[in-house]
């Protein structure tokens, strides 16, 4: 992705651009599903969405369904989008609460038209008139990462990138700045550069064994630290959402591409032994097993540096946090918006660097704190992990978020985060912590109108829904399939 | 129980006395009124006061009808500082993307290009014309906002009729008392000897804060600022903005409502003599007030509204803008219960942010090289620089970066026109936009401006817009009864 970024921006430059890049070493692959903002990265290539598709085996992705997540039995569905829409000043969730008080059965996700679509495997684009329901949603995409990689690598060779191919054994660097300043490979070709971009994963090939950056170990609070991986075949209707279930040691993933489903079982080493979590995975997949199972180790948390001296870490170099909620690609596209934005010349300003890691800083601490929320607004206590869980100190930014929704259903608004208050909503109802009071301002909402309004956005969204074509049919009738169009660029 | 006086608690109680149901019994306790505080509201309401008013049912058709009330495309500086500097710190939609580079960029590539040249709000409030911005997004006009040039003793009054069609307990009579338990107010006892008592109280009195203040919080002292203010009655209505003209002395605004000029000059109480020669005309009130914010806005049962929390230089729409966003706060956190702690704590925490963001836009004003010798340049120059500052400052002089934190009241257009206004030139070009084809990005600034000089060529002047307009409302109005 990075490369694909920078060689989009520079080819008609003086810049060079040269990829190393090793077969030999295998690439994670966690991180199949996406958000949103993936859309935009792919716009800012030019990159056209059926082909983008065809050649990844995509899918579109309207949210995350969450499964034994608030008690064994639940499900919710954090979606794309808004539960419906303020009344007077007030938000609808609110509203929603007060009518369930009062005896409502409808649950707040049929208020929710992306969520309402992904239950019923629908799929269409956004409408672009802001005034209809059927715009109030955002969509992602669900998709082979390593063929996403092979597709954005084809890219950036187009626009003007060198690849070469090798492993790094060597690292050069100025005796006086520290500055890198070439990497040996093992076929004994030496490669200089100005700036170096570490997306070497999880070991930071640079940022850390070179530059000792140093590492934050967040386990205290995301204790996860290990995965199994499988692939399966497709079973059944082909889902336009992702699959977080909820374990007695970790959760289980399950992304439905268009020509298999990937599978995953994320735990804490402390609480279930890998053989057990391989069998827990493999007893929850439905589909027959395309490959042996993957296992991944990590350790949750983020580099003291992302950027230090002339190296910049992206991606799994630069922190790892549980793909819970679909992030790890996030942070890349993150890390590259925030390069290309505080890019660099040669005498490479601190205040540059400073900013960088300022800024991603606060990306990784409010994502963990939303991937934190998961584990504690819960009622599970069915295990050590959830019995750990219970007993947590949690960290100030989150245990006062919790507290505002608790007292009155508030989320407090940050302006830059990834989640923003539909998304804690979506998780806070959907895990049972409901809110003890609402907003005051309902008191002037004469109940018949919140009724009706209610009613009125539920049917609207349902026929609406019911409208919609089946998520197959419509990425067959945009040509987006890969299986009907021969991969393409 | 809302206690005190002017701009501040009518604001409030519009909005308390609208939002807030029936079941909540308001009282208002409005003391004599200090019209003259209100001035350091200053005269411009931002455009954000459109959905405030929204919000309290108050359409612009009864604004202008029932206040003297001109519009205003932002606030025009002139020769700020004493340099050469002048500029419109105009109300603008968030700049272009022109060749894939932001619009602030692609300026600082070359130092002869203005920001101010590409905006259309500052361009027409120098040019004196006006129009309401409209609806066609592909229209150069409508990437203009604009507020309202007021007098407050009239928005107060106005505030005051919005709040009194609801039921409200209006008492007129001073505070003597306040009564108090370990963390809460009890009661108050008013100067007619009734005692009343509340679940909350809101402090709406001024920089006094009546109620608060004893409450152990100190405010943050950090300058005394004194102002003359004029009304000048035979000052026909000029450009859609406040001009802003400063001296040794510090700096005087003026604004032209319907009703005439208002004028305020603001300075240091060494400078007085050379301040009240510079102000041109006998002052209708002198004032002197303490800058500062106290550390918590809401303490027990009892929040600080306005200047009771916080009193900052109207030099900008930080005032007004903090005022509004104390209310918005205020209804967005209207206590459930009469355990308010977490609604204090998120209250203070966002007020925190609030009036920092707000300091530092005003602090950016005085942030240069040389500043004039007087007293009042002196003070402003020897304020402590906060980090969140410096950080602004550092990111745009080194490569014309503009840092942005969370909810800002001033967004990246507002710095982004504060440092192209002041002078303040990036040390080295952004490699990104420097890949823009130069020739492509001349071009299409060329065409915006000229297109810009299109639009303004067939805008009439503001007074005859706000004639015309009024007549046309007056006769709207009357059609209607």
């Amino acid at each position: 992705m990075t490369a694909a970024a920078l060689a989009y921006k520079f080819h008609r430059t003086k810049t060079s651009i040269t990829l190393v890049e090793s077969e030999q070493i295998g690439t994670v692959g966690v991180g199949e599903a996406t958000l949103p903002h993936i859309r935009f990265f792919n716009q800012a290539l030019g990159i056209d969405e059926v082909t983008f598709m065809r050649a990844t085996n995509a899918t579109f992705k309207l949210g995350i369904e969450f499964c034994d997540w608030g008690q064994i039995g639940d499900r919710y569905v954090h979606p794309f989008g808004d539960f419906g829409e303020p009344l007077q000043g007030v938000d609808f969730h609110h509203l929603w609460n007060q009518l369930r008080q009062l005896g409502l059965k409808t649950p707040l996700d049929e208020y929710s038209y992306p969520i309402v679509a992904a239950k019923s495997a629908r799929f269409h684009h956004p409408d672009p008139d802001l005034s209809k329901i059927e715009s109030t949603f955002g969509y992602a995409y669900q998709f082979d990462s390593s063929l996403y990689a092979k597709f954005l690598r084809t890219f950036a060779e187009k626009h003007g990138v060198t690849r070469i191919e090798g492993k790094i054994v060597e690292v050069d660097q100025n005796a006086e700045t520290g500055h890198v300043e070439t990497l040996r490979l093992e076929s004994g070709q030496t490669i200089g550069g100005e700036l170096f971009i570490d997306c070497s994963g999880f070991r930071g090939l640079l940022i850390e064994q070179s530059l000792k950056t140093g590492y934050q170990d967040w386990s205290e609070w995301l204790p996860c630290n290990r995965a199994v991986a499988v692939q399966s075949e497709n079973v059944g209707t082909l889902l336009p959402y992702t699959r977080s279930t909820a374990r007695t040691a970790g959760w289980q993933w399950r992304i439905p591409l268009q020509h298999r489903t990937g599978n995953g079982h994320v735990y804490c080493s402390h609480f279930i032994s890998d053989d057990e979590a391989r069998s827990q995975l493999l007893d929850g997949i439905e589909g027959a097993l395309t490959t042996d199972p993957k296992q991944l180790y990590f350790m949750t948390g983020r580099r003291n540096q992302f950027w230090k001296k002339n190296v910049v870490a992206i991606g799994l170099s630069a922190g790892f946090l549980e793909p819970l909620e679909s992030t790890s690609i996030h942070f890349i596209q993150e890390g590259i918006t925030a390069l290309l934005e505080l890019f660099p010349d040669t005498a490479f300003a601190t205040s540059d660097q400073e900013e960088y890691n300022e800024r991603m800083g606060l990306n990784f601490e409010r994502v963990r704190d939303f991937l934190l929320l998961h584990y504690v607004a819960t009622e599970r206590d069915d295990s050590e992990m959830w019995r750990h869980f219970r007993n947590l100190t949690l960290p100030e930014s989150l245990q006062s978020k919790i507290e505002a929704w608790m007292h009155r259903g508030l989320v407090p608004s940050y302006e830059f985060s990834v989640f923003l208050p539909p998304s804690w909503i979506a998780v806070f109802m959907g895990q049972r912590k409901l809110p003890l009071a609402g907003d005051p301002r309902m008191g002037r909402i004469p109940l018949d109108d919140i009724r009706q309004y209610a009613e009125n956005l539920h049917s609207s969204i349902r026929n609406s829904v019911d409208r919609a074509p089946d998520h197959l049919t419509f990425i067959q009738g945009t040509g987006s399939s890969s299986k009907t169009v021969p991969e393409s660029l | 129980m809302l206690c005190g006086s002017g701009l501040s608690l009518w604001m409030t109680a519009a909005a308390m006395s609208r939002s807030l149901p029936k079941t909540i019994a308001l009282k208002v306790v409005e003391s004599e009124s200090k019209p003259a505080e209100d001035a350091f509201y200053g005269h411009i309401l931002p455009p954000a006061a459109y959905r405030f008013h929204l919000s309290i049912g108050l359409s612009e058709p009864e604004l202008l009808l029932n206040t003297g009330s001109t519009f205003a495309y932002g606030t025009y500086l002139h020769n700020w500082a004493g340099t050469d500097r002048s500029w419109v710190q105009a109300f603008h939609q968030p700049l272009l993307v022109l060749e894939g580079v932001p619009l602030a960029k692609l300026i600082q590539l070359d130092p002869s290009l203005s920001l101010q040249d590409t905006l259309i709000s500052a361009q027409a409030a120098v040019g004196g014309v006006f129009a309401h911005p409209p609806e066609d997004h592909k229209h150069p006009l409508s990437r203009a906002e604009y507020g309202y040039a007021f007098d407050p003793k009239e928005l107060t009054a106005l505030y005051k009729a919005v709040s009194l069609t609801r039921s409200i307990q209006l008492i007129e009579a001073r505070i003597d008392h306040v009564e108090r338990n370990s963390t809460d107010i009890t009661s108050v006892t008013l100067s007619d000897g009734q005692r009343l008592s509340a679940d909350l109280f809101i402090d709406c009195s001024g920089s006094s804060a009546i109620l608060l203040s004893p409450s152990k919080i100190e405010a943050k002292g950090s300058s005394t600022m004194q102002a003359l203010i004029s009304r000048i009655t035979d000052t026909p209505v000029g450009k859609a903005a406040q001009t802003i003209k400063s001296g040794d002395y510090g700096w005087q605004s003026e604004i032209t409502l319907r009703s005439g000029a208002r004028r305020m000059t603001v300075f240091h109480e060494d400078s007085r003599q050379i301040a009240a020669a510079a102000h041109g005309t006998d002052p209708d009130a002198s004032i002197t007030l303490s800058l500062g914010c106290r550390e918590n806005a809401w303490a027990g049962n009892c929040v600080a509204i306005g200047q009771a929390a916080c009193v900052v230089e109207p030099l900008t729409t930080a005032p007004m803008k903090l005022l509004l966003r104390d209310i918005q706060r205020l209804m967005d956190l209207f206590p459930v219960s009469t355990d308010m702690r977490i609604e204090a704590r998120e209250y203070n925490r966002v007020f925190q942010d609030d009036v920092c963001h707000a300091e530092i836009f005003n602090q950016a004003h005085f942030v240069m090289t040389t500043l004039p010798n007087g007293p009042y340049w002196q003070a402003a120059s020897a304020q402590k620089q906060t980090s969140k500052l410096t950080r602004k400052l550092t990111q745009y002089e080194s490569r014309g970066h503009l840092v942005a934190y969370d909810n800002e009241p001033f967004d990246d257009v507002d710095w982004a026109i504060l440092h192209d206004g002041m002078g303040r030139q990036p040390r080295r070009r952004d490699p990104l936009a420097s890949l823009a084809e130069p020739a492509k990005v001349a071009a299409r600034l060329e065409q915006r401006q000229k297109s810009i000089q299109s639009v303004l060529s067939k805008m009439p002047p503001h007074s005859i817009y706000v004639s015309k307009f009024l007549s046309y409302l007056h006769r709207k109005h009357s059609q209607n009864g």
